[in-house]
C-alpha cells in the first residue's frame, strides 16, 4: 500500500504525461470562504519541518500570497529540526499551545500523534486539492476509517548514495550495490585528506531514523508484524557490524553527525559519499559549484543477500486536535498546494522534494526548473526509488502501521546503540540486547 | 502588621513563581504522565523506585560528580591564579582587569558554538595547534574521555571569571602590612602565600566553592549543547537524563522522580552554605 508509484508496465514518462492531460494545471485549491476574515482577524502558528533558507524564502512568498488574497488572516512559520520535533511537540501540548498546522512531518511522526489520538480529519483539505490528484500510496497511509488524519505532502528519499564521479572513476570502481561493495569503495577513496564516506553517528534524528532502513535491508524487523519487539536479531547485528566497519572511513567528527553534517561532508569535498535526499544537487550547486558536474546518485546499497528496501519519508500536512484556529489554518494548508506556490516550494530545493500531486509531477512547470534539467538521471533514479519505497512506519504493503514509530525513534535507543558499538567497542549482540530491553518497556508504556 | 502587609506582594509572587512549581513538579513525580495527552494515573513510589533501579540514573549521578569535581578543580585554580595575577601592578592591568570578565558574558550558546568549532576534528584550532607541536588530533567532543574533559574545559573557562572577582575582592581587603612584616622576617613568597594570603581566602574560598557546586551541580544548558550528553552515555548528568526522560522518552513522572532527587542533593548543599555562612557570621561578630 506505501507505494509512491505503481511500477509501470508502460515507460514511467508517457504514464505521468497521460495523468498530466487529465488534471487541470491551473486549478485553484481553496476551501471555500465561511467568514469575513477581516473583521475577525487571526493569526495562525505553523511549524515546519523544512527550514532550510531556500525553502523559507518560498514560504515567505507563500504567506505574503496567502495574506493578501485572505486579509485578516497572518501566518508564523517556524521552522524547528526533526531532532528537536518531539520536545517542542511535548511542551507545545503540555502547555496547551499547540501550532494550528505542522507541516512536512514525516510519516512515522504523524502515525504517532494519530494513534495517540492528537489530529484532526483533514477530509475537507484532501477534498478541497482533489482527492484523485494525490499519489494513491501517500494518500492511502493516511487514512483510516474512512477519513484522512493527514494531507500528504511530498515526499523524499533518504535512501540514495551520493557519489563522486570522477573519484570513483580515478578509482576504476562502479557505483555500490551491496554493502560490501560499498565499504570496499569507501576504503579506495579513503586517501590524502578525502573520506570514502559521510554516514550519521551523532545522537540525532538521522542515525535514529536510518536504523530503520538498513535493518529492513538486512532482511529483519525492529517491530514484528504482531507488534513484538524483535530488534535483538542476526539482522541487527548485520546493521551494527556495517555502521563500524564503514565508520573507518568516515570524516572525523562524525560522532556527532546529523542531516546538516552528513550532507556538508559530501557538499564541501570532505567525504566522496553520502547517504541523502536530492538536497544534494542544490546545495553542491549554491556551495560547492566545482563538483557540480561530478555527483550523482544510486539507490543506498543493500546488505549482501539482503532485502531491496528503501524509505520514503511521505511527509504530510496535519493539525493538532487541541489547534485554535482549525479554519483559518486549513485555508492555508490548501494554499499550500496551489500550482504556482507547490512547485516554487517543491523546487525550492530541486530532487529532494518530490510532489504528491500527480498533475504537478507530469507538468512542464515542475520538470522544467534548470536543476532538474540539469540532473534527469538523478531525478529518475529518486522517483524509481521512490516508486519501491515504503514508509518506515509500514515496511511492507500488508504490514500493520507501527503507531508508537516516531516515539520510538525519537527516544535515541537506535543511535544509541550503533554509538555503543562504535565507539564503547561493544559487540553488536550485546549493544542489541540492551536496545531490545529498552524497546520493550518503550512499547509498554 | 504593617511589615507583613508590605512584603506580602513579595512572598506571594515567590510563592507563585517558585513555590507553586516546585509543589506541582513533587507532587508530579507520584504519577505516570504522558506530555501529549496530559492523562496521568498515580503510580505511588513506582517512578522512584524505577529511577534508583536504572543504570542510567547512577551512570548519570556519577558523572555529575565528576563534572562537578573537575569544573571546581580547574575554576578555583584558574580563578586564584587569575586573581593573583591582577592584583599585581603591571601595565595595562586595569584593561585586563576589564577583558577577565569576557568569557562570564558571553551568553552559553554563543560559548558552545564558538568552542565547537575550535574543537572541530578537520577544522578546529585546537587540532590544528596539536598537529603544529606534532601531537595526536583528538575528536573532542565524539569520544571519551576527551568529551568530558572538553565540557569541563568550557565550563570553567566560562564561568573562572566569578570566582576571579570574588578572590580578587578578597586579596584587595589583605593588610600589605602582614606582607611587609614576614617579607622582614626573612618568609619567601611561597611561605607568604601559604601562611597569609590561603588562610585569608579560607572562607571566601568556601563560599564561593559551595556556590559554585551548587550552579554547577544543575548545569545543562552547556553540557546539552556541546555534546548532547554523549557520546553514548558519557557526559550524561542528571539534568540531562531528566530532559531525556521528559522529552525524548515521555516519562515526564520518571523524570520529575529524578528532579526531586537532585533537589534533594542541592538541599543537603545548600543546608551546609547557610550553616557555614552562619558560622562566618558568628566569627565576625566575635
Amino acid at each position: 500500500m506505501a507505494r509512491f508509484l505503481t511500477r509501470p508496465t508502460v515507460n514511467r514518462r508517457s504514464f505521468l504525461r497521460g495523468a498530466a492531460g487529465a488534471a487541470a494545471l491551473g486549478a485553484t485549491a481553496s476551501v471555500p470562504f465561511s467568514r469575513a476574515w477581516a473583521d475577525d482577524p487571526v493569526t495562525i502558528n505553523v511549524f515546519t519541518l523544512q527550514g532550510q533558507p531556500l525553502q523559507l524564502k518560498a514560504y515567505e512568498k507563500m504567506v505574503s500570497g496567502f495574506e493578501a488574497a485572505h486579509p485578516g488572516i497572518k501566518v508564523n512559520i517556524l521552522p524547528i529540526s526533526q531532532t528537536d520535533l518531539w520536545p517542542k511537540l511535548a511542551a507545545s501540548y503540555a502547555g496547551g499551545d499547540v501550532p494550528d498546522l505542522i507541516l512536512q512531518m514525516t510519516s512515522e511522526n504523524v502515525v504517532s500523534l494519530y494513534g495517540q489520538g492528537l489530529l484532526e480529519p483533514m477530509d475537507d483539505v484532501i477534498t478541497a486539492v482533489g482527492e484523485d490528484d494525490f499519489e494513491p500510496a501517500g494518500r492511502n497511509l493516511f487514512k483510516d476509517e474512512g477519513h484522512y488524519f493527514a494531507v500528504p505532502a511530498s515526499n523524499n528519499c533518504v535512501s540514495l548514495l551520493w557519489y563522486r564521479k570522477d573519484l570513483l572513476a580515478e578509482a576504476g570502481l562502479e557505483p555500490p550495490k551491496t554493502w560490501s561493495e560499498y565499504i570496499a569503495m569507501a576504503k579506495a577513496l579513503t586517501k590524502n585528506g578525502m573520506y570514502g564516506a559521510s554516514m550519521p553517528y551523532g545522537q540525532a534524528a538521522m542515525a535514529n531514523s536510518i536504523t530503520w532502513t538498513l535493518i529492513y535491508q538486512a532482511g529483519g524487523y525492529i517491530i514484528a508484524p504482531d507488534m513484538s519487539v524483535v530488534f535483538d536479531s542476526e539482522p541487527t547485528y548485520a546493521m551494527l557490524e556495517f555502521m563500524k566497519e564503514i565508520h573507518e572511513y568516515v570524516p572525523p567528527g562524525a560522532n556527532r553527525y546529523d542531516f546538516v553534517d552528513v550532507l556538508k561532508a559530501y557538499v564541501t569535498g570532505s567525504a566522496a559519499s553520502c547517504m541523502y535526499t536530492g538536497r544534494a544537487i542544490v546545495n553542491v550547486n549554491t556551495q560547492n559549484p566545482s563538483i557540480a558536474d561530478q555527483i550523482s546518485c544510486v539507490p543506498f546499497p543493500i546488505r549482501d543477500g539482503g532485502k531491496e528496501w528503501w524509505s520514503g519519508a511521505f511527509e504530510a500536512i496535519i493539525m493538532p486536535k487541541a489547534a485554535k484556529n482549525k479554519e483559518a489554518a486549513k485555508l492555508f494548508a490548501a494554499w499550500n498546494f496551489k500550482p504556482d506556490e507547490y512547485i516554487a516550494f517543491i523546487n525550492a530545493t530541486p530532487g529532494h522534494q518530490i510532489p504528491e500531486l500527480r498533475s504537478i509531477m507530469a507538468s512542464d512547470a515542475y520538470r522544467s526548473d534548470p536543476l532538474l534539467q540539469k540532473y534527469p538521471k538523478e531525478l529518475d533514479i529518486t522517483i524509481d526509488t521512490l516508486a519501491k519505497a515504503h514508509a518506515t512506519c509500514k515496511p511492507e504493503d500488508d504490514f500493520p502501521i507501527i503507531l508508537k514509530a516516531g516515539q520510538l525513534q525519537n527516544s535515541g535507543v537506535f543511535a544509541e546503540t550503533i554509538q555503543r558499538v562504535v565507539i564503547e567497542g561493544q559487540t553488536p549482540k550485546a549493544a542489541a540486547a540492551w536496545a531490545q530491553d529498552r524497546i520493550a518497556d518503550f512499547m509498554k508504556s | 502588621m504593617l511589615g507583613y502587609v508590605l512584603i506580602a506582594p513579595s512572598v506571594i509572587l515567590l510563592v507563585g513563581l517558585l513555590g507553586w512549581p516546585l509543589v506541582e513538579a513533587v507532587i508530579l513525580s507520584f504519577y505516570k504522565v504522558n506530555p501529549m495527552t496530559l492523562q496521568s494515573s498515580f503510580v505511588g513510589f513506582d517512578n522512584y523506585a524505577a529511577a534508583t533501579a536504572d543504570e542510567a540514573f547512577w551512570n548519570a549521578l556519577i558523572n555529575n560528580f565528576i563534572w562537578l569535581g573537575g569544573s571546581l578543580v580547574l575554576q578555583i585554580s584558574a580563578g586564584v591564579g587569575g586573581a593573583l595575577l591582577l592584583n599585581r601592578t603591571f601595565p595595562g592591568r586595569s584593561l585586563a582587569r576589564a577583558l577577565i570578565l569576557f568569557p562570564y558574558l558571553l551568553p552559553v550558546v554563543v560559548t558552545a558554538l564558538v568552542w565547537q568549532w575550535m574543537f572541530d576534528p578537520l577544522h578546529g584550532i585546537v587540532n590544528e595547534v596539536f598537529l603544529r607541536f606534532g601531537l595526536q588530533p583528538h575528536d573532542w567532543l565524539g569520544s571519551m574521555p576527551e568529551a568530558m574533559i572538553s565540557v569541563i574545559t568550557v565550563g570553567s573557562w566560562r564561568v573562572f571569571p566569578f570566582v576571579v572577582i570574588a578572590v580578587l575582592a578578597r586579596l584587595q581587603s589583605i593588610p600589605p602590612q602582614l606582607y611587609e612584616a614576614a617579607a622582614v622576617d626573612g618568609a619567601s613568597a611561597f611561605a607568604r602565600f601559604w601562611d597569609i594570603t590561603v588562610p585569608e581566602l579560607g572562607r571566601v574560598l568556601f563560599v564561593i566553592v559551595l556556590l559554585r557546586a551548587i550552579w554547577d551541580f544543575r548545569e545543562f544548558d552547556l553540557i546539552f549543547l556541546m555534546t548532547g550528553g554523549g557520546p553514548v552515555a558519557g557526559t550524561t548528568t542528571l539534568p540531562i537524563l531528566v530532559y531525556r526522560e521528559a522529552f525524548s522518552l515521555f516519562r515526564t513522572g520518571h523524570a520529575l522522580a529524578i528532579a526531586v532527587i537532585m533537589l534533594a542533593i542541592m538541599a543537603a548543599f545548600i543546608a551546609v552554605y547557610f550553616a557555614a555562612t552562619r558560622r562566618a557570621r558568628s566569627a565576625g561578630e566575635a
